[in-house]
């Protein structure tokens, strides 16, 4: 079974310490899951607290990139309700910040969301690599400070919003699972911090071999 | 094209809750900006809780249609550097969801809320995007 891309929610703020999404909608598509991605200018937040649709989240290994500045972080989410939901996080201690969430079916419900990696750096080039399956669905959430929007997503583009005060920028895309997928931005080689992870596809209902059976009946 | 709607005229306000009634969203508007302006308010700042709810058909049934906070504490932040500056403003900014994604919708009504736990010195607002 392959992972089907569901939806995206985004929002952004400044000087903050708690975001909520507006209502979106979920798939009522079997085997969902959900991540939460959070860009923060100010890396020293702490307490991370959030859900989906009331549904709260559990780390991914690796998907943190950590550090006092620029930070970018990933939760996921299991099995999240169908219909209009919401989403937030909330933490200790203000910053600009982004919170997006992608959502999909389709996906393992022990553990949905795996191979957690992060990447961080000053260059004109933001890169994470995701090791996946086919079938599987790879996403990035990424962390920039600079007064410009990021650009040229090597993958599908999910977000790429602005917060005020600190010129932060974050973003997030999805791409096919393919072995190894790279995810990368351009910008205006600023200091950076990007996260990925895949959600690993549900396995295939093993189908139950028909046998014929074959009575004889002995005539009477 | 944007449109300004206050929610709080500048002056000394609270503890409690102030609303934005219910408002029509014109038909294009397919985002927001909530804003709370602290540039005069004094250090440090009280908890403030901004929110949005939004009707589809008016005002029969709401959704949620953003939000954010922030704790008590001081009004600087850690900029790109590492170093600390001090925000005017507090402010969240959406464009998706089913709400404002509905931008042919007629029937829309956006509210909203704004609470602050101490007496501070705000202007807020909600600027409507398209």
């Amino acid at each position: 079974m392959a992972v089907l891309y569901d939806n995206t929610i985004v929002i952004n703020g400044v000087a903050i310490t708690s975001l909520t999404t507006s209502a979106f909608t979920i798939t009522s598509l079997p085997n969902r899951a959900g991540v939460l991605g959070l860009s923060v200018s100010n890396g020293n937040i702490s307490g991370l607290n959030g859900n989906i649709g009331g549904v709260s989240p559990t780390p991914i290994t690796n998907a943190d990139s950590g550090g006092a500045g620029q930070r970018a972080i990933m939760q996921q989410v299991k099995n999240p309700p169908s219909g209009g939901q919401t989403a937030s996080m909330s933490w200790t201690t203000s910053s600009d910040a982004s919170l997006g969430v992608v959502t999909a079916s389709g996906v393992d419900q022990t553990t949905p969301l795996i191979n957690g990696n992060f990447a961080n750096g000053t260059s004109a080039t933001t890169s994470v690599t995701i090791t996946s399956n086919n079938g599987d669905l790879t996403v990035d959430t990424v962390e920039v400070a600079q007064q410009a929007t990021l650009t040229a997503p090597t993958q599908t583009q999910r977000w790429n919003v602005i917060s005020g005060s600190t010129n932060q920028t974050g973003a997030g895309s999805t791409g096919p699972g393919t072995g190894t997928t790279t995810h990368q931005w351009t910008n205006l080689n600023a200091t950076w911090a990007s996260v990925g992870a895949n959600f690993k596809a549900a396995a295939v209902p093993q189908s139950i071999p028909l046998i014929p059976l074959l009575v004889v009946i002995p005539a009477v | 094209m944007v449109t300004v709607i206050p929610i709080l005229l500048s002056g000394l306000v609270g503890p409690g809750t102030f609303l934005l009634e219910s408002t029509p969203v014109p038909i294009g508007v397919n985002g927001v900006r909530f804003i709370v302006d602290v540039s005069l308010a004094t250090d440090p700042l009280p908890t403030i809780t901004m929110s949005l709810e939004g009707s589809l058909d008016n005002g029969i049934t709401w959704i949620n249609a953003g939000g954010a906070s922030r704790v008590a504490g001081s009004k600087n932040i850690i900029d790109r550097g590492g170093g600390s500056i001090t925000p005017t403003t507090i402010e969240f900014m959406t464009n998706f969801g089913d709400f404002w994604l509905a931008t042919a919708n007629p029937n829309r009504l956006v509210r909203g809320s704004v609470t602050v736990d101490a007496v501070v010195l705000i202007t807020a607002s909600i600027i409507l995007l398209s």
